[in-house]
């Protein structure tokens, strides 16, 4: 009861880091959206070279361990090209969208192909332009069915973020440690870091189904 | 270059499709081989064959879902090319009905019915809202016209697809097997539906198997196998004498 209490005073003292942690990860959601709409694009381009550049960066992005990426952008990009001190809170946006962007494009693709057949075709012979055919037809579908899925890689974003730290950037989770090294407390600054996180991506999850049961809503019987 | 009227015809006007030695390949497999097919305005066609013959990829060449490798296809004295300003002119004189109708689950009746009409025609909403309450009533579902598709049968739906195309008020109607994902019972509304339009004197191309309907208004049968025009008869004799063999032995296997 102690250790509650002492973590609910403790949350105040976070609320900066929650702020940094939330701008980074925002922004990085926004920019891997971006990113996965591009890499689907660049996949569905039937250009070969260009569907050969996205299919390894969605490779090598799910199979490099997140550290390494934000290590090689804060430390090695700018020993690469003599840059010198590089912002670590750019750098973290940055990792996150890099990364972020081709789980999310895995997602749009996945969701993309479970589209009923001949929408496409059903557009195309009223007439519709491949924009309108987007616009109009395709997207308006594929949101409800990866909008699940897209929260739960916006979860992953958010608890990938604390890695970030290492790279000096004050996120959540190292202003608790700060807290903690200042007031000797080692769980009360913790539990309530836990807390803020837990109502981060739970409320992301909550708008989501939210938007999910307004966009579908009607659709079916 | 070759003009795009069709040359030695007399009444050119009449034309509403010509098909001109046309093929297409699938890899090394020839799924068109030579086509030719003049359709003149308000003619009702039907095109038979057993499946795998090409009449489906044939009509698909006419709105260019597919495309043609050789030979020329005009539509309304528009040559379909790989310019896609024809392709989009040719797109809006020329409507069509698919199997499994592709009616656009996300969008209720009335906006599957008005959604060309205002961003292609560019019409009012108020406009296209009154074309598509005309040609709803017209296929006789104007009452579900808030509902979603999901929500109507298979019938319906496919009636909701024959007004879709409707209002964007086309030159010419391609049917691409309209009945065949239907339950039995809803073919006959389908059917009538198509036969109202014929009536109307719209020009059809039908993909169908539907051979009491090519009866009743085809002016036309046309008999494909193997990727080429077989046959081109009135019904009556395609039914009662059919010339070609093939078409015989077609025949015998649909009527029971």
């Amino acid at each position: 009861m102690k250790y509650l209490l002492g973590a609910v005073d403790t949350v105040p003292l976070l609320l900066d880091g929650l702020v940094t942690t939330l701008l980074i990860c925002g922004l990085a959601s926004i920019l891997a959206l971006v990113g996965a709409v591009c890499i689907v694009a660049a996949r569905r381009s039937g250009i070969g070279v260009v569907v050969w550049t996205a299919k390894v960066y969605v490779t090598l992005m799910r199979g490099l361990p997140i550290v390494i990426l934000v290590f090689l952008l804060y430390f090695g990009v700018p020993a690469l090209f003599d840059l010198g001190r590089v912002s670590a809170l750019w750098v973290g946006v940055l990792a996150l969208a890099m990364n972020g962007a081709a789980f999310q494009s895995e997602v749009l693709r996945g969701a993309i192909a479970r589209l009923p057949n001949g929408q496409t075709e059903g557009a195309y012979a009223l007439g519709l332009n491949k924009f309108q055919l987007w616009r109009l037809v395709l997207t308006p579908q594929v949101l409800p069915i990866a909008l699940p899925a897209l929260a739960g890689e916006i979860g992953f974003l958010i608890k990938a973020s604390p890695v970030l730290s290492l790279i000096t950037v004050v996120d959540l989770t190292r202003r608790a440690q700060q807290v903690t090294m200042q007031t000797f407390d080692p769980l009360g600054p913790l539990l309530a870091a836990c807390f803020l996180y837990f109502l981060l991506i739970g409320s992301i999850s909550w708008v989501s189904r939210y938007l999910e049961t307004r966009l579908t809503v009607g659709r079916t019987r | 270059m070759t003009s795009s009227t069709p040359a030695g015809n007399k009444d050119i006007r009449e034309v509403a499709i010509s098909l001109d030695q046309v093929s297409k390949w699938y890899g090394s497999f020839q799924v068109l081989q030579n086509v030719n097919l003049n359709v003149r305005v308000g003619e009702r066609i039907v095109i038979a064959g057993p499946s795998g013959s090409g009449k489906s990829t044939m009509i698909r060449c006419i709105n260019w879902l597919e495309q043609h490798q050789s030979g020329r296809i005009v539509v309304d004295g528009i040559e379909l090319t790989s310019n896609y300003r024809n392709v989009d002119a040719v797109r809006k004189e020329v409507g069509m009905v698919f199997q499994h109708f592709n009616l656009f689950p996300h969008l209720t009746i009335l906006e599957n019915c008005t959604l060309a009409p205002i961003w292609v025609k560019k019409q009012s909403k108020k406009d296209a809202d009154a074309v598509a309450f005309e040609f709803l009533e017209k296929v006789r579902i104007a009452d579900q016209a808030h509902k979603f598709p999901g929500q109507l049968s298979g019938g319906q739906q496919q009636r909701v697809a024959i007004a879709r195309a409707l209002c964007m008020r086309p030159k010419v109607l391609l049917f691409d097997e309209p009945t065949s994902a239907l339950d039995p019972e809803m073919v006959r509304e389908v059917l009538d539906t198509m036969v109202r339009l014929a009536e109307d004197g719209m020009t059809m191309l039908c993909v169908t198997h539907e051979m009491g309907f090519a009866r009743q208004v085809a002016d036309r049968v046309i008999f494909m196998d193997r990727g080429e025009i077989l046959e081109e008869n009135v019904p009556d004799e395609f039914f009662s004498k059919p010339r070609h063999e093939r078409a015989r032995a077609f025949l015998s296997q649909i009527i029971h």
